[in-house]
Order: structure tokens, then C-alpha cells, then sequence
């Protein structure tokens, strides 16, 4: 069997746990929705931090998330994209705590991937750096669009959904957002 | 085709979003178009650069403490709603009882009858404008589900 083949079958397999864990959960069931929480709470606090730029609120708005997620349930169409669906419910309070916000940080913290093997390590660290002060100087409708793409690896139909707008106006705001970090990382992209 | 045509197109490009006859109209297009190519080949740097960097991640222990208070959030509104349904049901009882076995009770004089009955629905009265007080605050509350 090739490992293309293996991946397809346990890329289903994990598709058919999920939507049984959402179907437990829906009928009230804590137990899987726990698992549904240790699953997708990660994912809704990294792209809520990556918006408001702040660990302690990033925290606080991925519980109350979950506590209307647990509410909201019953109401989900089985089927369709669960994370959009839950990023959809963090979002207008994760824009409306940015927007408050006065003092906005000037840099988003962020973990390093991977390093180039021509790269000193010190040098990842400044990349590092300079593309959190680039996201942080960013506005948070393009930050957002920003992480939902190249940090957690949506489709424009899911970023649609999550931000409730057309495709179209996903392409042409993720374009925007692109050529704005590509003129702060001039010369990163440069050393490409 | 044009460069204004093309436009957001190339990100759509890059990240494999167009419909294959659109893809290679643009494709044909970047080949010969000193700008559009410059243009495609810094969103591939980009994304290649992007691609060394990752959002934070925390420790399972955070999810863990983090997840029992959900849990106990979830659990506690479970005992809110039977506790309501428990209190509506005796309340009803308690009117009807009321009604039925106090205020048709022709040995009990009118005076009193009268006063016991504005007095109850002057309780009334307050406990429905605190509710609805309390609600309507709650409404803009941002932080009312938050358990700290």
C-alpha cells in the first residue's frame, strides 16, 4: 500500500472520528466533547492570540468559545467543516477585543518551524522576529486571513466560512494582506 | 489577458484555489509578463519564509486545567436549568394553591384579602424588574460566561 494511499485512509478515518465525536457531543455527551476540546482548542487559541496578540485574553476567549461551541451543537450541520464553524463563533469577540485594545502589541509571538539548511540559527530567530513585527503591524482583518491560510492550512471555501464573506473576497483580501507583509519583510524575501 | 486581470488571482494561484482552464490562463499570462512573474515569484517567497514559522502552541497541562473548567461551566448550567424548572413548577403550584384556597375564602375578611393581594403583587412586581435588570446587564456583560 503507498503512503499516499495510507494517508487518504487515515485522513477519513480521522474525518469519521470527528463527526462521531460532534454527533456524541450534540447529544450531550461531555466525554467526547472533551476529546472535541483537547482536538480543536489549540487551534482556536492560536489563531485567536494570533489576532488580539495576548496570551491571558487569547485563553479566555477560547473557553467562552467552547462554552457557546457546547450551547450551539445541536445546531450544527453535520457534515460541513467544524473548525470554520467554531472559528466563526471566537471571531467577532476576538475582533471586538483588538478593537479596544490601546496599547496593541508591536510584535506577535511565534515558534520556529523549520530552518533552512543554510541557516545559522541565530539568523531563524530574526526571521522569527520579523515576521511577528510584520503580522503585528498588519491590520487584524489582514492578520487574520494571514493565519487562517498559511498557519492553518484553510481553503479559501473555509476561510469564507469562517469569516461569513464570498470566496472572492477572501483571494482578494488574502492578495492584500500578502503584498503588505511582503513590503515589511523587503529584504527576507529578498534572501529567499 | 491583462495584468489587471489577473491581480488577487495569483495568490489564488500559488495556493491552488483556481479552476484548472483559469489556472493555466494565468499561468500562460505570469510566462510572459515581466511584472505579473515578478509579482508570483515574491508570494512564492513569502510562503516560503512563512513556512519556517509556526503560531505558538502550549502545554497539554494548560489544556488540561483548562478543559476542566469548561467542564464544570457546562455541568453547573445543566443544574441552573433543572433548578429553574423545579422552582417554575412550585411557583405555579403556589399561585394556583393561592388563588384557589386563599383569595376565594369567603371567611377570611376583603380588607385582608385585598391587602395580601397588592402586597404579593408588589413582590412581584419588584422580583420581575430585577430579573429583567439583571438581564439586560448581563447582555452587555462580555465576560459573563468567563469562569476565572
Amino acid at each position: 500500500m503507498s503512503s499516499n494511499h495510507q494517508s487518504i485512509v487515515a485522513d477519513v478515518e480521522a474525518a469519521r472520528e470527528e463527526s462521531d465525536l460532534i454527533r456524541r457531543s450534540a447529544r450531550g455527551d461531555k466525554e467526547a466533547f472533551g476529546v472535541l476540546y483537547k482536538l480543536f482548542a489549540p487551534r482556536v487559541y492560536g489563531v485567536v492570540y494570533g489576532i488580539v496578540m495576548h496570551h491571558e485574553t487569547a485563553l479566555d476567549i477560547t473557553q467562552l468559545t467552547f462554552v457557546r461551541v457546547w450551547k450551539a451543537l445541536p445546531r450544527f450541520k453535520q457534515g460541513s467543516p467544524f473548525f470554520p464553524w467554531i472559528y466563526a463563533i471566537a471571531r467577532n469577540r476576538a475582533l471586538s477585543e483588538i478593537a479596544k485594545r490601546k496599547n496593541k502589541p508591536s510584535v506577535l509571538e511565534l515558534d520556529e518551524r523549520i530552518a533552512g539548511e543554510d541557516e545559522t540559527h541565530d539568523k531563524h530567530v530574526e526571521l522569527k522576529e520579523d515576521i511577528g513585527r510584520a503580522l503585528a503591524k498588519l491590520t487584524p482583518e489582514h492578520r487574520e486571513v494571514i493565519i487562517l491560510r498559511h498557519f492553518q492550512f484553510l481553503s479559501y471555501q473555509e476561510i469564507a466560512e469562517s469569516l461569513g464573506c464570498p470566496v472572492g473576497t477572501v483571494m482578494s483580501r488574502l492578495h492584500n494582506a500578502r503584498k503588505a507583509m511582503k513590503a515589511l519583510l523587503k529584504g527576507w524575501e529578498d534572501d529567499a | 489577458m491583462k495584468c489587471d486581470e489577473v491581480g488577487a488571482k495569483l495568490s489564488a494561484l500559488l495556493d491552488g484555489e483556481l479552476p484548472p482552464e483559469e489556472e493555466k490562463n494565468i499561468l500562460r499570462h505570469v510566462k510572459v509578463c515581466k511584472k505579473c512573474s515578478t509579482e508570483y515569484r515574491d508570494l512564492k517567497n513569502l510562503e516560503y519564509i512563512m513556512k519556517k514559522v509556526q503560531l505558538p502552541d502550549l502545554p497539554d497541562a494548560v489544556w488540561d486545567e483548562h478543559w476542566s473548567q469548561v467542564y464544570n461551566r457546562l455541568e453547573r448550567s445543566v443544574g441552573y436549568v433543572l433548578l429553574s424548572l423545579g422552582f417554575i413548577i412550585l411557583l405555579g403550584y403556589l399561585i394556583f394553591w393561592t388563588v384557589n384556597c386563599w383569595f376565594c375564602d369567603a371567611t377570611i375578611p376583603i380588607i385582608i384579602r385585598v391587602g395580601v393581594g397588592l402586597g404579593s403583587l408588589g413582590i412581584v412586581i419588584l422580583i420581575v424588574s430585577t430579573v429583567r435588570e439583571k438581564i439586560l446587564m448581563r447582555r452587555f456583560d462580555q465576560y459573563k460566561e468567563l469562569q476565572r
